[in-house]
């Protein structure tokens, strides 16, 4: 029989169970977390504050969230003037292998690599003060670092500069102001788009600085942070899994301690992307995430990503592969103290991947010299 | 009671039901569903009168808490979406109106969480691309394409049985 899709939706939510809840529940977990939020500010309130005066120089990624920027921009520059000439920077020789070397800029900190690709490397911009807010099941807060953007550099021929636009401001390089866009509804924030200072590194090599919009940035600031781009010893991008079954046709995409779609990430995550069949990396205007179109086809693609304990959503007891939903497959290490996720985006079965999870060996993520390199933990 | 609780009552005693459906459809599970909604409405109660759009503060909320969205920011690329849709469906054969509703929930769980709930937000909700990103705090192009692979995934679970009423499909396209 065909469906027409929103009755079908319609039709599935039927037949609903009594609810648990009523309005005096929802008035109540109201309240109640109201209360918690006003105790947890109060207490935060005073730790800051200690917290502002022992480590505003030393710690600046300790400051509460909003006040780190402008306190710490002066440690951060002194940092910068007085840093030895900076290593020149090279495209790694060798697929999954990185090249960025840390380096400061105000109070600005471009970490090490932190993505690799067959077409481009990555590495993340760091600010003062605290990033994404979560909550446990605990009801217990915790930040994310605060990641601001990324430095990206493609290899050569990758990247297309066609697009990229000039700014007198901007010295030799291409800069972008992220503008604003339309609010969808009344009282919801108003994205924007990435701002982006784009510049060619090396004869046909290009290299681009992306940062969220709405942080202001201008062409100057960020054409400084492509102007202290610093390399390091190329080295092979680790992992804390190594995978002893691999499905058919699939091999490395990315590996590195962010996923393909750069977000922030806490201490012990890495990350694994496969894929089925060769993506070109050829006209890039920016970093690829999914879908991985190739003549109008989704390649199939697989991503592995390990996390800490107290992101995990859907807890089982023990440490055996599980599948909590179709798609989304979950394993413990043997402390429980971390956990990876396979996301099969619909392209293998559960099966599969609990086969796939079934034959991984941890390394400790908590340990970084157990890893992988990328390359050998995908057999 | 004080004019503020007094308004978030009357807002949950409205919208309680339609949020646990979405939760529902999103989540696969009754249980897990109730409990999103409370962590939902909890929220929006430290925000009330802070938000213009309560409506839509919840259902973001809901679908969030649901899948989890926040955990993984998405970063797309834009994928053109597929127009063809099967022919018109026949009468509805209403003697087998339970075995199919189980037959429907059994293929919705078929597909990832986040394709099911591009599909919920775009055609039950009826919210646009624009909005349904918004929701999901994902671009707009990953909606796209998450529609597409959603579709066609429901299609295979259900036997290619699935179409978009012409009148639905625009307006899950307006923005």
């Amino acid at each position: 029989m065909p469906h027409e899709l929103s009755e079908m939706l319609r039709d599935a939510q039927a037949d609903a169970p009594p609810p648990r809840y009523g309005v005096q529940d929802a008035l109540r977990a109201g309240r109640k977390r109201q209360q918690r939020r006003r105790a947890l500010w109060a207490g935060t309130g005073s730790a800051a504050a200690v917290l502002a005066v022992a480590a505003a120089v030393a710690v600046p990624q300790l400051l509460p969230a909003g006040s780190g920027r402008s306190t710490t921009v002066n440690a951060g520059s002194t940092t910068a003037s007085k840093a030895p000439a900076k290593a020149p920077f090279a495209y790694p020789s060798t697929a999954f292998s990185g090249t960025f070397a840390k380096y400061t800029v105000g109070d600005l900190t471009v970490d090490g690599t932190v993505l690799v690709t067959p077409g481009y490397q990555v590495a993340s911009i760091t600010a003062p003060g605290r990033g994404q807010a979560y909550e446990d099941e605990n009801g217990d807060r915790y930040y994310a670092p605060n990641v601001i953007g990324h430095v990206v550099t493609y290899a050569k021929g990758v990247f297309d500069p066609s697009r990229a636009r000039k700014d007198p401001k901007a010295g030799a390089g291409y800069f972008h102001a992220g503008e604003k866009k339309q609010a969808i509804k009344p009282g919801l924030p108003a994205p924007y788009a990435e701002s982006t200072y784009t510049w060619k590194y090396a004869d046909d090599a290009w290299a681009q600085v992306i940062v969220g919009g709405g942080l202001k940035y201008p062409a100057t600031k960020l054409a400084s942070i492509a102007q202290g781009l610093t390399g390091g010893a190329e080295q092979p991008v680790k992992v804390g899994l190594r995978l002893g079954y691999v499905p058919a046709g699939f091999a490395l995409g990315a590996a590195g301690t962010t996923s393909d779609y750069l977000g922030a990430t806490f201490d012990g995550t890495s990350y694994l992307r496969l894929i089925k069949g060769e993506f070109p990396y050829e006209k890039l205007t920016g970093t690829v995430g999914d879908p991985f179109i190739v003549r109008d086809k989704q390649l199939p693609i697989l991503s592995l990503q390990i996390y800490p304990a107290r992101e995990q959503k859907y807890d089982a007891p023990g440490t055996a592969a599980y599948c909590p939903q179709e798609g989304l497959c979950y394993r413990y290490t043997a402390d429980k103290k971390f956990f990876v996720e396979l996301n099969g985006g619909g392209f293998i079965g559960n099966t599969e991947m609990l086969k796939m999870l079934n034959s991984v060996t941890f390394a400790n993520p908590a340990d970084r010299s157990t890893w992988f390199a990328a390359t050998e933990a995908v057999g | 009671m004080s004019d503020r609780d007094r308004e978030f009552s009357d807002f949950v005693a409205a919208q309680m039901e339609p949020l646990r459906g979405l939760a529902y459809l999103t989540c696969g599970d009754w249980q897990a569903a109730e409990d999103a909604v409370l962590v939902a409405l909890a929220k929006l109660y430290v925000k009330w009168r802070r938000i213009d759009n309560p409506a839509a503060y919840a259902r973001t909320a809901v679908v969030r808490a649901a899948i989890d969205e926040t955990r993984r920011p998405w970063w797309r690329r834009e994928r053109a979406q597929s127009n063809a849709m099967p022919d018109r469906p026949d009468a509805r054969d209403d003697t087998n109106a339970v075995d199919e509703r189980l037959r429907i929930r059994e293929a919705l769980q078929k597909i990832p969480a986040r394709l099911r709930a591009v599909l919920t937000l775009r055609y039950l909700e009826g919210l646009s691309i624009q909005e349904t990103a918004e929701a999901l705090g994902c671009p707009e192009g990953t909606v796209k394409s998450y529609t597409s692979r959603g579709l066609e995934a429901l299609r295979a679970a259900m036997g290619a049985e699935v179409f978009v009423s012409r009148e639905n499909y625009r307006a899950a396209r307006a923005v």
